[in-house]
């Protein structure tokens, strides 16, 4: 890809071509020029070893009553317990479970049907671009988390309501990124050639535009986690979300802010640190892979 | 220009109605209606018959259609129905909450352009200094930091610490300033600390390149005062992202607003959605997101509109 490109056309032709080695050249080209987006990369890449094995890292099970209420930091319990005696360390490991499974997949979900509706809307054009437009203005006329309290207050609270709500309120700014690319794209010569010895308009969409936007919609998709962690916190912590008997950090930061100052003010102020370096993270992941990749979107988030 | 503002003015109603019959017919898709949200509660028993007589009361019982027009129809002539978790016509709960909202988004508004804007400057003007860093890092922790954390943080440190206690009894600022500011201090600070982030990332990197361009060392040359050079030949230059920003930032207001009522109980616009929704007061609740809708659409338009006011160069076509 780009980077690997820019990472020394020498380089590429003295070594035998790889895979790997490509990939290897590009994730050192990263660390060396977006320093800051390799450090929220490996922040990223924790948090997903965490999201899979928490059992590895936390040394309770997040629901089991360890020890007594409120005890001050010990060897046993590095960060303290909370008001049931619960480990306040195992519980923030397993809270990054539930926020990384809500955050990727709603991301997921949300933009890849942003980024077909643009992709169909902006080729075919005419009047179904100009209805998916107005759709999308109607649904862009809402703060993202007003829509998703919407939707959750509507539903059945849980994790799959949540993860749907947030999907939903992410598609249209993704699919108006994508419209205006694929437009530009369109108009190519190449897409000219290709529709000239006749091939399908699937065959062209998603042969010939879809690879010109794959990075933009890595991209897009790294963006747009953390504003998705932070709705699925937020909601929780207004108790609309997930229940309060699961381990999230939203929960732990409402639970935490009753008895601060109380007996412990590391029990908010934990959480709240685990969701800023989460959203850190995933912000600047994000933007070192924007700056690379598609520098036109700075400044669109 | 004329043509270009007219063809946007047209497209809110538009989008008014589009949003209107969505929302409209979600709520009515869902199961449940107001009358049993109102009687789930414990302690709550109602014969049937009871809860036709509701429903007919409050036209839910014709298609979903007729009712559409119905609201809308009377929508256009001023009358927003009747709330039955507030017990009060809507409007009237309206009149009691906009205002504190309003207050509110617009202190968080004024406070951190005033902050960030400032901030912004002195960091880009003195760039790599002690005051550049702490700025940089002011502003990375306004943008990371969720808005209910530092709500709920700074509501538990004034509890704690001051005894502090959120009023519920509200006063106008017209009625008594202090009393109001009293109240009103705390929220508006949670979104200051957010919206002064932006502003400040924005201005920073805006003087940045603005400071680098050739009719600033002209102006400089010319025997300027570094303040006027500065304040009128640069910032002026670097204002115009800062609104487009300000524009785009209000959803992220709204939504940081909406959290910082309910935390604060300020009974405002957010708190009064949050229980619409909790009671499915439908009547309520479309009234709301008709509201929020036409705010966004019209700053929008709006800000597109002060573009080309500050900066001429810019016409639509």
């Amino acid at each position: 890809m780009a980077e690997a490109r820019a990472a020394g056309a020498a380089e590429l032709f003295t070594q035998p071509r790889s895979r790997w080695r490509d990939s290897w050249n590009a994730v050192k080209w990263f660390a060396r020029h977006k320093p800051i987006g390799f450090a929220g990369g490996i922040i990223v890449l924790i948090l997903v070893y965490l999201a899979i094995f928490p059992w590895t890292v936390a040394p309770y099970d997040p629901r089991e009553l360890a020890g007594e209420r409120f005890e001050n930091p010990s060897s046993d319990f590095i960060l303290g317990t909370d008001d049931l005696g619960r480990d306040v360390f195992s519980r923030s490991i397993w809270a990054a479970r539930v926020s990384m499974r809500v955050g990727t997949i709603s991301v997921f979900i949300g933009i890849t049907f942003g980024v077909a509706l643009g992709l169909v809307a902006a080729y075919i054009g005419g009047a179904v671009d100009l209805a998916a437009q107005r759709v999308v203005d109607a649904w862009m006329a809402f703060p993202g988390l007003i829509l998703a309290l919407f939707w959750v207050s509507l539903l059945e609270p849980g994790i799959n309501t949540i993860t749907f709500a947030i999907a939903i309120t992410l598609w249209p700014s993704s699919s108006r990124v994508i419209r205006s690319s694929v437009l530009a794209i369109k108009e190519t010569t190449y897409i000219e050639a290709a529709r000239a010895i006749g091939c399908s308009t699937y065959r062209i969409l998603f042969r010939h535009i879809f690879p010109n936007i794959v990075a933009l919609y890595v991209v897009l998709i790294s963006l747009a986690v953390g504003g998705a962690i932070i709705v699925e916190a937020s909601l929780t912590f207004l108790g609309l979300g997930i229940e309060p008997d699961i381990a999230t950090w939203g929960n732990m930061v409402f639970l935490g802010t009753r008895s601060l100052f109380l007996v412990g003010w590391w029990l908010p102020v934990i959480p709240s640190v685990c969701i800023a370096l989460t959203v850190y993270g995933f912000n600047m992941l994000g933007d070192g892979l924007r700056d690379v990749w598609d520098p036109r979107l700075r400044g669109s988030q | 220009m004329r043509q270009y503002v007219i063809r946007r003015l047209l497209l809110i109603p538009v989008t008014i109605v589009l949003v209107s019959i969505f929302f409209f017919a979600m709520l009515r898709a869902i199961p449940g209606d107001t009358v049993t949200a109102l009687f789930a509660e414990p302690g709550g028993f109602i014969s049937e018959d009871g809860v036709r007589l509701i429903r007919e009361e409050l036209g839910l019982d014709r298609p979903v259609h007729i009712q559409y027009l119905d609201y809308m129809w009377h929508m256009i002539r001023g009358d927003l129905g009747y709330s039955y978790a507030f017990r009060r016509p809507v409007t009237e709960v309206l009149r009691q909450r906009l205002p504190r909202t309003a207050q509110l988004m617009g202190m968080a508004l004024v406070g951190g352009l005033l902050i960030g804007i400032p901030l912004g400057v002195l960091s880009a003007y003195k760039q790599d200094s002690f005051i550049d860093n702490g700025a940089r890092v002011f502003a990375v922790t306004g943008l990371t930091l969720p808005v209910f954390v530092v709500a709920a943080l700074l509501l538990s440190m004034l509890v704690r610490v001051f005894d502090w206690m959120p009023s519920l009894d509200y006063v106008g600022p017209h009625e008594d300033f202090i009393g109001n500011m009293k109240i009103m201090i705390w929220p508006a600070m949670v979104l200051i600390f957010g919206e002064a982030a932006p502003f400040t990332r924005l201005t920073r990197s805006q003087m940045l390149e603005v400071i680098r361009e050739d009719y600033i060392r002209t102006a400089r040359s010319k025997g300027l005062g570094e303040r006027v050079v500065i304040l009128r030949h640069a910032l002026r230059n670097a204002m115009l992202p800062i609104i487009t920003v300000a524009g785009l930032n209000l959803s992220r207001l709204m939504a940081g607003a909406l959290i910082t009522e309910v935390v604060f109980e300020v009974r405002g616009m957010g708190s009064a959605m949050v229980e619409a929704a909790e009671l499915l007061d439908y009547v309520l609740l479309q009234s709301l997101v008709i509201i929020t809708a036409l705010t966004i659409l019209v700053i929008n338009l709006l800000t597109d509109l002060t573009y080309s006011w500050i900066d001429p160069r810019i016409r639509y076509a």
